[in-house]
């Protein structure tokens, strides 16, 4: 669907701008990308479904979304994209400030795909984000392997 | 059969009375009928005899003369005569030596020949007036006397009596009589059988008489059975006469005395039992209203933890995320921009980073500290000594750099408890030790246990720098460091032993420090024997709860 060096389109969804801008730094600097950022859930599922204000929105190849968020949350974003068939392949990446058990197990529920802590270190931080943006952009790349991966996933 | 085995063996108390009564009447029946008969008997043999001896008498008397001539002819004349009296039935005359001469009697079969081969054919002086009972197949039972018959000469007149001489008398022979009793007898019969039929009359009409007068005596027993069986099927107004006078009458006094007690007994019983139930429901009442009290409390506390937690962890997470940004942009200045900055500002750059790891670092205890008591975890039974024995292995390389011995007492008592919290406090407790070693030549840490009545007590002494008395106490709250910690210059917040306290204290345990600056330090802490399987299973109890989360 994309090419090898297609710039990819990568969500963000997070309230907080000053993390939003220590992400984009962080993937911009290891993958190529276009980087898409909201600040809600409200607008993080416009976005994915394509809704309003974001009807001409790519559909994203992977999703950062944080889970302490005013409004929806990002548990009740997670449910609502995987219980979407269209949509329930984008990779979607968790992220919080606190490793709360409750918090994984929840995420775990609604099928998020990984599960991340926010670090403060930038080091450490572009480390994961390479790590988790470079594995599942990969397999988004390769449809048939990424539903071999489900299959053995589930 | 039932008539007989109803009649033949009488039950109750009046059947035996009126059996034993009969008996009785029958026995005094019979014996005084017996003595009466057997005693109007002997009194009439005794008048026959008497009658036999005057006829035998009298007979001889008469017979005198022909005896003097020894007629036969004459005396069997004689005796024949002496036949048709009624009862004489045979008499039979001896000449003086006893030689029967003659023989008339009223069976006509008898004669001398018979008589001389009969039991007694001859007189003899001794034999003379007594009275015999003789019995003869031809001539039934009769009385037999033998009588002299003497010649009497003329009075020998005055001057003879007035002499007192003996009046010549000469013994002629002897003459015997059979005198018949049948008459008697007979009559003696008809006696007996009327007073037999007259006792038998007695004895039948007495028996509804004992009947009835047992009947009586029975009737206020049976009485006081029924009423006994009334009160016993609970109607208490059961009562009995108690008009008699006698052992009966005092015995329903005395029941319907008990009958009244047991009657208030049991209403006081009663209203015991309402008053019971009444307390019972109050008390019923209260609980269910003190319930609702503890539950609205409960309630209402679990609502304040919950907020707490939420207020901690917003707390946490908003005070975290400007953190994490701040140190996030100067870590990504370093990445990125390192080689258009000059030293100084790296290093503040450097810096800036490093204090905010501190106050995340604090930040995350803080909220472990808040959740040890909110947060209850899985209870299982846990080895203290593999436990202890895994966290030392965590300080190895410490212990190896830093050069101190770390010895551990085994073996130490399994717990029931929170597996990550006892393994927190020996982490903290180990650390501490570690930390506040100092340069002192003896480097050890120790760790043992000892049990005591209620509690199992473990220690953790090391031979590092002590702390000062003022500090004894201080150091468990949170944020509150001894003086010396900054004198050695160690990394720490002051929320370690903070933390270990609040968990000691979710095991119902104290715990203190023992220490003097410069002599080492011995923290000691107790966990309640009831988190202690090994001295539950010996007390003999039963529940196994962590203190409530308050």
């Amino acid at each position: 669907m994309f090419r090898q060096e297609a710039p990819m389109p990568i969500l963000l969804v997070d309230d907080d701008a000053d993390c939003r801008l220590l992400l984009r730094d962080a993937i911009s600097e290891c993958v190529p990308s276009r980087i898409f950022e909201v600040a809600d859930g409200q607008s993080a599922l416009d976005f994915v479904f394509q809704r309003g204000a974001y009807r001409d929105a790519p559909r994203p190849a992977l999703i950062y979304l944080d889970i302490e968020m005013p409004g929806l949350s990002g548990h009740e974003v997670l449910a609502q994209i995987k219980r979407s068939p269209a949509h329930r392949d984008i990779p979607v990446v968790m992220m919080t400030g606190l490793a709360d058990e409750e918090h994984i197990r929840r995420a775990a529920r609604n099928g998020a795909n990984s599960y991340t802590l926010k670090p403060t270190d930038a080091q450490q931080l572009m480390r994961t984000v390479a790590a988790s943006t470079n594995y599942w952009t990969r397999i988004h790349q390769h449809p048939r392997h990424c539903c071999e991966a489900e299959l053995c996933a589930s | 059969m039932s008539f007989w085995r109803r009649w033949a063996i009488p039950t109750g108390l009046q059947g035996r009375l009126v059996l034993c009564f009969s008996l009785l009447l029958l026995v005094a029946l019979t014996a005084s009928f017996w003595s009466f008969a057997s005693r109007t008997a002997d009194t009439v043999s005794d008048i026959l005899g008497e009658q036999a001896r005057q006829i035998a008498q009298t007979l001889a008397m008469a017979s005198g003369p022909a005896c003097e001539v020894q007629d036969v002819t004459q005396l069997q004349q004689l005796g024949r005569e002496l036949l048709k009296g009624r009862n004489i039935v045979l008499v039979v005359y001896y000449d003086a030596a006893g030689e029967p001469l003659a023989v008339a009697s009223r069976d006509p079969d008898m004669s001398l020949e018979v008589w001389l081969a009969g039991p007694e054919p001859r007189a003899s002086t001794p034999q003379l007036m007594l009275v015999r009972r003789r019995h003869l197949p031809s001539l039934g039972e009769y009385l037999q006397v033998t009588a002299p018959v003497l010649a009497q000469r003329q009075s020998p007149g005055w001057e003879g009596l007035i002499q007192d001489e003996p009046a010549a008398v000469s013994l002629l022979g002897y003459l015997t009589v059979g005198i018949s009793q049948h008459n008697e007898q007979k009559q003696l019969q008809r006696v007996s059988a009327i007073s037999i039929l007259v006792g038998c009359i007695i004895f039948l009409l007495s028996l509804p008489l004992a009947g009835g007068m047992v009947h009586r005596v029975f009737l206020p027993i049976r009485q006081l059975v029924a009423a006994a069986n009334r009160i016993a099927s609970g109607e208490y107004d059961a009562h009995v006469a108690t008009d008699r006078p006698d052992e009966i009458g005092q015995l329903a006094r005395s029941f319907n005395e008990m009958v009244r007690r047991i009657h208030q007994h049991q209403q006081q019983l009663k209203i015991a039992n309402e008053q019971l139930a009444e307390a019972n429901r109050d008390l019923e009442a209260k609980v269910r209203q003190r319930t609702a009290e503890l539950e609205a409390a409960n309630h209402r506390l679990s609502a304040e933890i919950a907020e707490k937690e939420d207020f901690l962890r917003a707390v946490s997470h908003d005070l975290n995320a400007p953190l994490r940004n701040i140190s996030g942009m100067a870590s990504m200045l370093l990445l990125k921009c390192r080689d258009r900055f000059d030293d100084d500002i790296i290093h503040r750059l450097e810096r800036i980073r490093r204090n905010v790891e501190v106050e995340t670092d604090l930040i995350a205890e803080l909220l472990e500290l808040s959740r040890i008591k909110t947060r209850r975890q899985r209870m299982e039974t846990v080895a203290m000594d593999a436990l202890v024995h895994d966290v030392a292995a965590l300080f190895e390389s410490d212990l190896r750099q830093r050069n101190i011995a770390l010895k551990i007492h085994s073996p130490l008592p399994d717990l029931h408890c929170e597996r990550a919290r006892l393994r927190q406090v020996f982490q903290n407790l180990i650390d501490n030790a570690i930390k506040y070693m100092g340069d002192g030549p003896v480097r050890r840490i120790e760790i043992g246990h000892r049990m005591r009545d209620e509690e199992v007590e473990f220690y953790v002494a090391d031979t590092g720098v002590g702390i000062h008395s003022e500090d004894l106490t201080r150091i468990f709250y949170v944020f509150r460091r001894g003086r010396n910690s900054t004198v050695a210059g160690v990394p720490g917040r002051g929320v370690g032993l903070a933390s270990v306290k609040s968990i000691v204290e979710t095991y119902n345990g104290r715990i203190w420090v023992e220490s003097q600056p410069g002599q080492g330090s011995v923290f000691r802490f107790t966990i309640h024997r009831r988190f202690v399987p090994a001295m539950q299973a010996a007390m003999g109890e039963a529940t196994v709860a962590p203190a409530a989360p308050l």
